[in-house]
């Protein structure tokens, strides 16, 4: 039988992991007790096996059938973010019933009359392309992102910490709050600096957000974590407004920036 | 290094950066596949397998906590989609009794010559926690507490597990003489 701690330690040998007072233990314990020396030489022997396993090339088409699943199961997030919002537009209408009919007539007499006055579109008439010439440029290769800027901000029971991250046409804004859930974070910036693209959270409750040019609000927004996306504008020192909320009480606030890009 | 470029290309993903994406599948489909194969040893379950661990770690990106590594998070995706898995064709199996006797003559043995087939087949005795604490540890080389993450258990009951788990392969391979 052997010892428990013995145990332990012929697997930590075969890791690695043992002192070198440990293996010198062992190996003096090893000497004393050939069930120990035979265990330790089986498992050393599986260990060896296991690891002479070599990893198998995946089949050549797997990432086109990934990327394809992907395709056709999702849409793109650009994609996902206009459907939220226009789940959260018709969510409004569902509140406001009698705004909606108002509504859908309008739209239905703007595209009547609208056709009408443009005479109307000419059924499956295929515009030629033949007079089209030119190259396409290519996209030029995504930059990493730069870390810009990173702090801590909050009152007595809640706290949040923001980290600015960015390239040229982007900026990331990952913010952590913890605390009370009553808390609202509000983000303000210049509409000439940078403009709203995406937004995520770490937990998918709560379901709050407010968009304005220059602003995105998220109310209840304690325990949870975002990432909020922005493409840039300008390429001067880009500053971000983060306040902290509770019932429309400012708690704290913070400005963080975005370095200067190159032109 | 590897982790910064790994954040980087999520950043680029939820930004709507698709070939960002295609980059992280490119980075890590063949380990993922690994994991897949070592887990359920069909090539076909494992193509399965790896599919659905990409589209799970696209539609979730969102989720990815930068301060953890993306590949402790996908692996995580990996082992628990081969968890599931597995589960779902356990009962299958119990009823089919497919998997192939670990007590074979020497001369078949001798004959097979294919340590990946053996080591597989002992696999495949194992308990599936078991099983991916195995394939984690050894195909892998991911420390206690990676696996431990990965798995969403303590780094003590890594180790218990992982002990037990050698032990029983050492078993079972030694009753098919596989380790001589």
């Amino acid at each position: 039988m052997i010892e428990e701690r013995y145990i332990t330690l012929i697997h930590r040998e075969v890791d690695g992991l043992n002192s070198a007072e440990e293996s010198s233990d062992l190996r003096s314990y090893l000497s004393h007790d050939a069930g120990a020396s035979d265990y330790y030489r089986d498992i050393l022997k599986l260990s060896n096996m296991l690891g002479a396993v070599p990893l198998v090339e995946p089949p050549l088409n797997l990432k086109k059938r990934i990327l394809n699943s992907i395709a056709v199961h999702l849409p793109s997030r650009r994609q996902n973010l206009v459907s939220a919002m226009a789940a959260q537009f018709v969510q409004s209408l569902r509140i406001h019933k009698s705004y909606a009919f108002v509504f859908a007539s309008g739209l239905a007499i703007g595209i009547i009359g609208f056709s009408l006055l443009d005479g109307g579109s000419p059924p499956n008439q295929r515009e030629s392309i033949s007079h089209i010439s030119g190259t396409m440029t290519r996209p030029g290769p995504f930059p990493a992102l730069m870390f810009y800027d990173q702090g801590d901000l909050g009152a007595a029971d809640v706290r949040g910490q923001v980290t600015l991250r960015g390239s040229r046409d982007l900026l990331l804004v990952e913010l952590q709050v913890k605390g009370g859930r009553d808390v609202d974070v509000a983000l303000d910036f210049a509409q000439d600096d940078v403009g709203f693209s995406s937004f995520s959270q770490q937990n998918p409750e709560p379901d709050n957000l407010r968009m304005e040019p220059n602003s995105v609000r998220v109310g209840n927004a304690g325990e949870n974590q975002y990432t909020l996306i922005f493409s840039r504008k300008s390429h001067n020192v880009v500053p971000v407004k983060v306040s902290f909320y509770r019932f429309s009480k400012l708690l704290s606030d913070r400005v963080f920036s975005a370095a200067a890009v190159s032109e | 290094m590897i982790d910064d470029e790994d954040r980087s290309l999520v950043c680029r993903t939820l930004a709507g950066d698709r070939r960002a994406f295609e980059q992280i599948v490119e980075r890590y489909q063949k380990v993922i596949y690994n994991v897949a194969l070592r887990m359920r040893s069909r090539a076909e379950d494992a193509e399965d397998i790896t599919q659905s661990v990409f589209l799970k770690a696209y539609e979730s990106l969102g989720t990815y906590k930068p301060r953890y590594k993306f590949f402790s998070w996908i692996y995580r995706i990996a082992v628990n989609e081969s968890l599931n898995f597995v589960n779902r064709q356990k009962q299958h199996e119990e009823l089919d009794q497919n998997i192939p006797d670990l007590d074979p003559s020497a001369e078949q043995v001798a004959d097979e010559h294919d340590l990946t087939r053996i080591v597989d087949e002992g696999l495949m005795r194992l308990r599936v926690e078991e099983r991916a604490i195995i394939v984690l540890n050894h195909f892998h080389n991911l420390s206690y507490g990676e696996i431990g993450y990965i798995l969403d258990i303590p780094e003590k009951t890594v180790k218990s597990r992982l002990y037990s788990a050698r032990q029983l392969l050492r078993t079972r391979l030694l009753k098919g003489h596989l380790i001589q």
